[in-house]
Parts: structure tokens; C-alpha cells; sequence
């Protein structure tokens, strides 16, 4: 089967479409759908000195541990632990325990965020296999081309930047939200053959670093990073919002996490909390502040509505219920809320939708927010001024992933889980007299004729619920939640 | 002479007495207002924070009945009417809270030696929750001619991941219908941490109940000059949250004359159940605590 294009970037200054597919992304010119170039994700955790948690097979993602304590663990030199790695390349993972590896193109290690930033200049990726972070530098011709990678202790969920560009905010699954410099300093390499009396210094202060850190925790990262803030909950969205309050710039951050809260902190004194957004019933997967009124938050997941927020006052304005327009394309009975099970058998049998929403993106010159969710063939048009407004459906062939919104032309790219083996990957919509247009073109079909050489070779449920339906799992009661 | 005794019968794991449930059930001693029996209630230390278990949560604090926790503060509770949720008198705030109170032995010894104030307990284990209920009950009705015992309340929760959802950030402004001044009600006033699990194992150390970054939380609900009080028998685990507090740019550390002649302090050192224990076995026990200090200049 065709590996559908999971991850999708616009960047309209510099008019070029990302599309990721697994690991690998694909630039294309805007405009003619022509591939510029293509950048492939390392498939195998990359080996420098201090990022020993990536040669540990992963037990459990919320067992892993960092560096420091990792060596605590084990107790055994780090060179050797490179070597038993050597040995023993296979990693189990999320995505399953020695789950089969899709070919070379579709391998494991898939893009999950991709943003573009700086005019275009950086393109920042994270990938959830070795949960690193990966600063690419967007040449002039388009090529990309690799400036820096840092491993996270833990998997990515979401990304945002701050301070113009300059810092990236990273959420992960751990709940902490870590503070990066977008570029990083050159950090000086280990001197290539290291005699033995540096190896024994060496050694020995690791020796010390570990009594002293016993039931101490390192957040020392090989690289520049502040923990900023952090939840308990898995977090699920961070954006940092600028506005402007009694004549300066203050900058929030507002985080997402799966137990329903909504976290409006301080920046850069995130020790400070200005209040909890409290209101949703389900995890909350996507929020938005829309360009053209930055006092305004719309949130949403697995709730059967939106909600408009005053965010800086926490007050709700507006609760949006989209079960009937969920329910218009679905037909049968649909419904949100916290947890998943016992809902077949209170209803008589009939399996209830669950409202999962995977995204919303705004078109910021006519007003308008693009909403889809999940296993939902469709895409919702709202309008947004003094209130949340749908106001067209448009219905897709497949199910959405992930939208890029092309701003200076009206116009949107929904990549879909093609229904069939003909079926497309990718849809594009245009605003023309009022109306969204499905555009289908030669430059739609560039784009495909370059995706579609990616296949996915393997058990389609671990790519299913690793990487395109994965939102859904968010909700209480899922399969993967009641392991825990 | 005597035959030994008989050995003990090894309870397997799992197996089921009734014997529990025959004594929570017993009404008659619900009646007599005798104190429920520790035995019948215990349950194993450690509690997964990250398990989503099958908590029962305030969506918000709006939500949060205290009428039902203190009913004698509510009167419109007690004359038999109904209090809405939300409903809330200036006066009567919750103003301490204990974080993991296990068996309760902290609130109900300060609840007479603080007779006005309101004190919540929050324990994640239920059966142990259970029993802090039943011992508060059965102790209202005991000093029912007193009126003793009606300030403290207990509460299951899972504190590290819903405090918000269950207290008000620290200090609320509102300007009532008809008054044109904004009135300003501050809540919480102490947070009691007293023996928490220790989480030995450092890739654990998210599980700790204070952590770099719950310190947020903490000094959220907490009004400045309010006090987080914190007691371990662990000194590796005393030094991980005097480390943390100390770092956090909201909380100072009170020195030993302040806490001289803290009547929390002396309470929290003897009469908790955990402290108790640590009597018994002659451990040490360490004692720290921070003031929260007003929130920095943006």
C-alpha cells in the first residue's frame, strides 16, 4: 500500500509545500507542484557522545530514563554500551514490539511535526522514533540540508516557537514543555583517540556525577535546554502567544494536556501560572489563537464542541457544538466526551462516533478556521469574527491527516488516507467567488506522482494507531490507555 | 503446659474474607459513631499519579460542592435546601490543605486546635479515603454537642494532575452586583506535604509529589505569605524538595525561628500516622517549609 503523506507544511514566503511521508520530505515548488528536493529522516538512532538513552531498547516510553540516570542503572562504561548496541540494532518501540520494518523509504522513524520558521529560512522536524529534534536549513534552491539534531529524553508532541523565531518550545509526551535555542552552538567533539588517562578521568567523574545524582535527576541535556514548565498529563498542544497588555509585548504560553487543562503561563517566568482554561469534558488536541484577534483561543478535542475562549480572563464566550455537523457526514450517532467504554452496550449495541478532532488551521485573510477530524471523510469551513461560525462542509475522498494552508492564495492542501488504491493522497481547495473549489491539477498531480513512491510494507494497525489515527488514543479507556 | 499457638493462617493474595466489606457495611457501628478499625481499610502505598484510574474529578473549581464537604459552614445545607454548586460565602474558604493526607491523623488534629478553618485532605488511595470519611464522620457525631470536627473534610484526588480543578488560583478579584469596589478573596493558606512516597528510583522522579516543575501548581493555589509545610523521614528525599523549593523563584524557605511555636509544625512532626511510625523506630525526621512570596513584576 502507498504511504499517505502524514505531515504537511505550507510556507507561503517562500511558496513551497512539505509533504512528509514516513521518514522522508519532499519539497515541492507551491505553484507547479514541481519536487525541488527531498530530505530522508536517519532511520537508525544517529550515536554521540551523551545521548546514551537512545541505545537502550526502549521498555516502555514512560520508563525510559535520561542519560545520567541511565548510567546510574547500569553502571557499565558508555563505550561499551555502544558496541552491545552494534550488536543489537532492533529497537522495540511504541509502534509495537519488534514490530516489521516498512522498506527502506517507510521506515519507522516518521515525521510528526514539521514548521517552517524564520521566513522560511529553518525548517524544524521531529520525528517520533528517536524523538529528536531536527533543525534543517532551508537552502536557496530548496534543499535542505541538516544544521543540528538533539534527542529528547522523551517523545515530542508539539512545537512552537518564541522570542521571534529564535526559540523553540517543545511539549512532550513526559508533560514538560523544554525551551531550545533554534540554532545550536557548536559543541567541541570528543578528541578522536582519547588516552587512557583521559578515559579513566572520564570514567571517574561519571563515577562521582552518579553519587551524587542518586535520587537526583538530571535535566542536563548534551545541549542547550530549559525545562520551562510541566504537567503531570501527557501534553498534547504548547502555543506562545505575544500580545500586547499596558503598553509592552507579553508573551504567554498556553498548553494542552490530555486531562482536560488548558495552562496559561508566563513567559519567559512560566513558574508563574496565570490560570487553568477549564471547560472541556475530554482531552484537548488542538488549540488556536487566530492571527487577526490574539485575545481569542479556540479549542478543541475530544469533545463534541469548540469552545471560544477569553483566554486571558479564562472565560468561556462561545461553546460550538459540532456533533450535528460531525453527525451530517457520518450518519449514525456520534457523541464526545471523556472516556470510550460502555458506550456500546448503553446505546443498544450501536457503536458511538467519537469526535476526535485532528486539527484546525486558519486562513487568516478571509477569517475563516479549516477544522477536520478524525476518521471523518470531510473538512469543516468556519468563520470567525464576533463568533464561531460554520459555514460550509466539504467533503474529502478520505480521511484527513493534516492540512497546510497556502495564505497568500486562499487556498488549503488536506493530505487524506487514500479510500482505495487509485484513490488520492493529497486534495487541494481554493477560495474563488466566494466558494471552495477542489483543484485538481497538473501540479496535484506532481505532488503525487512523488509521494506516491513511498510504500508501507508491514502490519497496517502499528501504522494505523502510531502515526495516523493516534489522536483518538488519546481518550481514556482506548486500548493502549488501559495498559497503564 | 500451653500448646503453641496455632500458626497464623497465611492469607493468599487476592483471597477475600468479607471481612472488609462486613465492616464498612456495618451500620450499627455507623450508628454508635465508633471509629472505623484501620485494618479493614489499608491498601498498598504507592499509587501510579500517571494511571488515569477511575478518578471522579471537579471539571473546575466552580464545580467543586464544599457545602457537602462542610456542611455546617453552609447553613442553607443544613436547613435541608439544596446549595448549588459555586455557591460560595466570603467568609468560609478552604484555607489548608493536606496533600496525600493518608489516614487523616494531621487534619483531624489541628481540626480543634483551628476550629474556624477549613481543612481539605486529599488522598488518591480510595479505600484509605474511605476511611478518613467514616473516622470524620463518626467523630462529628462523637462531638456532635461540641460542634467539633465539622472544619475538616477529605477528598479522593490525584493532586498532582487536578488541583486546579479543584481549588481557585490563590487570589480571586471580583466586584459584586451593586458595590462598585473589587473585592478580593484569598484561598488557600497552607499545603501540608507530609511523608510522601519517596519514589526512590531517579527515572521515577516525575512521580514525586514535588517536582521542578509542580512548584507552579503549588504557588498557583496558594495565596503569597501562605505556607507549603513538608516532612519526610527520607533525608535523600528531604534534600529533592528543599532542593526544588529552594530553587523555585516563588517560595522562601522559612528559617527555624519562624517555625518555633508553629503549632502545624510541632502537629505535623507528632500526630500524623506516618510521624507516629517514625517515633516508634526512633528515625529522624526532617522538617522544611516555604513561604510563598507575591508573584514577581512581568
Amino acid at each position: 500500500m502507498r504511504h499517505p503523506i502524514q505531515r504537511l507544511h505550507f510556507c507561503p514566503s517562500t511558496n513551497r509545500l512539505f509533504a512528509a511521508v514516513a521518514g522522508v520530505i519532499h519539497v515541492f515548488h507551491g505553484t507547479t507542484g514541481v519536487p525541488i528536493a527531498e530530505w530522508t529522516a536517519p532511520q537508525l538512532p544517529v550515536l554521540a557522545p551523551g545521548k546514551k538513552s537512545l541505545n537502550k531498547p526502549a521498555k516502555k516510553e514512560e520508563e525510559e530514563a535520561t542519560p545520567a540516570e541511565q548510567g546510574a542503572r547500569e553502571g557499565s562504561p558508555s563505550k561499551k554500551r555502544k558496541v552491545d548496541e552494534k550488536a543489537e540494532p532492533i529497537r522495540t518501540s511504541n509502534l509495537g514490539v519488534g514490530a516489521p520494518r516498512g522498506d527502506a523509504q517507510g521506515g519507522r522513524n516518521s515525521v510528526t511535526k514539521m514548521l517552517s520558521v524564520r521566513e522560511g529560512g529553518y525548517l524544524v522536524v521531529v520525528t517520533n522514533e528517536d524523538k529528536t529534534l531536527r533543525v534543517l536549513e532551508v537552502m536557496e534552491d530548496g534543499a535542505l540540508k541538516m544544521l543540528s539534531e538533539r534527542a529528547m529524553p522523551k517523545r515530542l508532541c508539539a512545537i512552537s516557537m518564541a522570542d521571534s523565531d529564535m526559540t523553540i518550545l517543545l511539549a512532550d509526551k513526559f508533560g514538560d514543555v523544554y525551551a531550545i535555542p533554534l540554532l545550536e552552538e557548536v559543541v567541541q567533539p570528543r578528541p578522536e583517540n582519547p588516552t587512557a588517562a583521559q578515559l579513566a578521568k572520564e570514567e571517574r567523574e561519571r563515577l562521582a556525577e552518579i553519587k551524587r545524582k542518586r535520587t537526583e535527576i538530571s535535566h542536563d541535556l548534551p545541549f542547550t535546554a530549559q525545562l520551562l514548565l510541566g504537567h503531570v498529563s501527557m501534553l498534547v498542544d504548547v502555543l506562545a502567544v505575544t500580545i500586547s497588555e499596558e503598553g509592552k509585548d507579553k508573551m504567554y504560553v498556553l498548553t494542552a494536556d490530555r486531562d482536560e487543562h488548558i495552562r496559561v503561563s508566563r513567559y519567559p517566568q512560566c513558574f508563574v501560572i496565570e490560570g487553568f482554561c477549564l471547560g472541556h469534558e475530554a482531552f484537548v488536541s488542538k488549540m488556536l489563537v487566530p492571527s487577526w484577534d490574539k485575545t481569542q483561543l479556540i479549542s478543541g478535542g475530544g469533545d463534541a464542541f469548540l469552545l471560544r475562549w477569553d483566554w486571558r480572563n479564562r472565560a468561556v464566550l462561545e461553546k460550538v457544538d459540532v456533533a450535528d455537523l460531525v453527525r451530517g457526514v457520518v450518519g449514525g450517532k456520534v457523541g464526545g466526551g471523556k472516556h470510550d467504554h460502555g458506550d456500546a452496550e448503553r446505546s443498544g449495541g450501536e457503536k458511538e462516533f467519537k469526535i476526535t478532532m485532528v486539527g484546525m488551521w486558519e486562513v487568516s485573510e478571509l477569517r475563516m478556521l479549516v477544522v477536520a477530524f478524525e476518521s471523518l471523510p470531510a473538512v469543516y469551513i468556519f468563520t470567525l469574527n464576533s463568533s464561531l461560525v460554520h459555514t460550509v462542509t466539504l467533503p474529502l475522498s478520505g480521511h484527513p491527516l493534516d492540512v497546510a494552508v497556502d495564505t497568500s492564495n486562499n487556498a488549503f492542501y488536506v493530505s487524506v488516507v487514500p479510500a482505495s488504491e487509485g484513490a488520492p493522497t493529497i486534495e487541494k481547495f481554493k477560495h474563488t467567488m466566494d466558494q471552495w473549489e477542489n483543484v485538481t491539477d497538473d501540479a496535484m498531480g506532481k505532488i503525487m506522482e512523488k509521494t506516491d513512491e513511498t510504500q508501507f510494507v508491514g502490519d497496517e494497525k502499528i501504522l494505523n494507531e502510531g502515526l495516523l489515527y493516534a489522536t483518538g488514543l488519546l481518550r481514556k479507556g482506548t486500548a493502549r490507555t488501559e495498559k497503564e | 503446659m500451653a500448646s503453641p499457638p496455632p500458626p497464623k493462617r497465611q492469607k493468599q493474595s487476592g483471597q477475600r474474607t468479607g471481612l472488609r466489606e462486613k465492616h464498612r457495611k456495618n451500620t450499627e457501628r455507623k450508628e454508635e459513631a465508633k471509629l472505623p478499625q484501620k485494618k479493614y481499610y489499608r491498601q498498598r502505598a504507592h499509587a501510579n499519579p500517571f494511571s488515569d484510574h477511575q478518578l471522579v474529578y471537579p471539571s473546575c473549581p466552580k464545580e467543586m460542592v464544599w457545602a457537602n464537604h462542610f456542611p455546617k459552614f453552609f447553613p442553607a445545607a443544613v436547613d435541608g435546601a439544596t446549595v448549588e454548586a459555586g455557591t460560595y460565602s466570603k467568609k468560609v474558604e478552604v484555607e489548608v490543605a493536606d496533600i496525600g493526607c493518608g489516614f487523616g491523623g494531621l487534619i483531624v488534629s489541628l481540626a480543634p486546635k483551628l476550629p474556624d478553618t477549613l481543612m481539605l485532605g486529599m488522598e488518591i488511595r480510595t479505600q484509605v479515603t474511605e476511611y478518613v470519611d467514616e473516622r470524620i464522620k463518626a467523630l462529628r457525631t462523637q462531638h456532635k454537642a461540641e460542634g467539633m470536627y465539622q472544619n475538616i473534610s477529605v477528598l479522593r484526588a490525584n493532586t498532582m494532575k487536578f488541583l486546579p480543578n479543584i481549588f481557585e488560583k490563590h487570589q480571586v478579584s471580583f466586584a459584586p452586583f451593586g458595590i462598585s469596589k473589587v473585592l478580593t478573596v484569598y484561598k488557600l493558606n497552607k499545603i501540608f506535604i507530609c511523608f510522601p512516597d519517596p519514589h526512590f528510583k531517579s527515572r521515577k522522579h516525575k512521580a514525586r509529589i514535588v517536582s521542578p516543575t509542580l512548584g507552579a501548581e503549588y504557588a498557583y493555589i496558594l495565596r503569597p505569605s501562605g505556607i507549603v509545610y513538608t516532612i519526610t523521614d527520607v533525608e535523600d528525599l528531604y534534600k529533592w524538595m528543599a532542593k526544588h523549593f529552594d530553587d523555585h523563584p516563588l517560595f522562601e524557605r522559612l528559617t527555624e525561628g519562624e517555625l518555633e511555636g508553629d503549632i502545624c509544625v510541632d502537629v505535623m512532626k507528632v500526630d500524623t500516622e506516618e510521624g507516629k511510625k517514625v517515633e516508634r523506630n526512633n528515625g529522624r525526621k526532617f522538617v522544611a517549609c516555604w513561604r510563598r512570596t507575591e508573584d514577581p513584576e512581568w
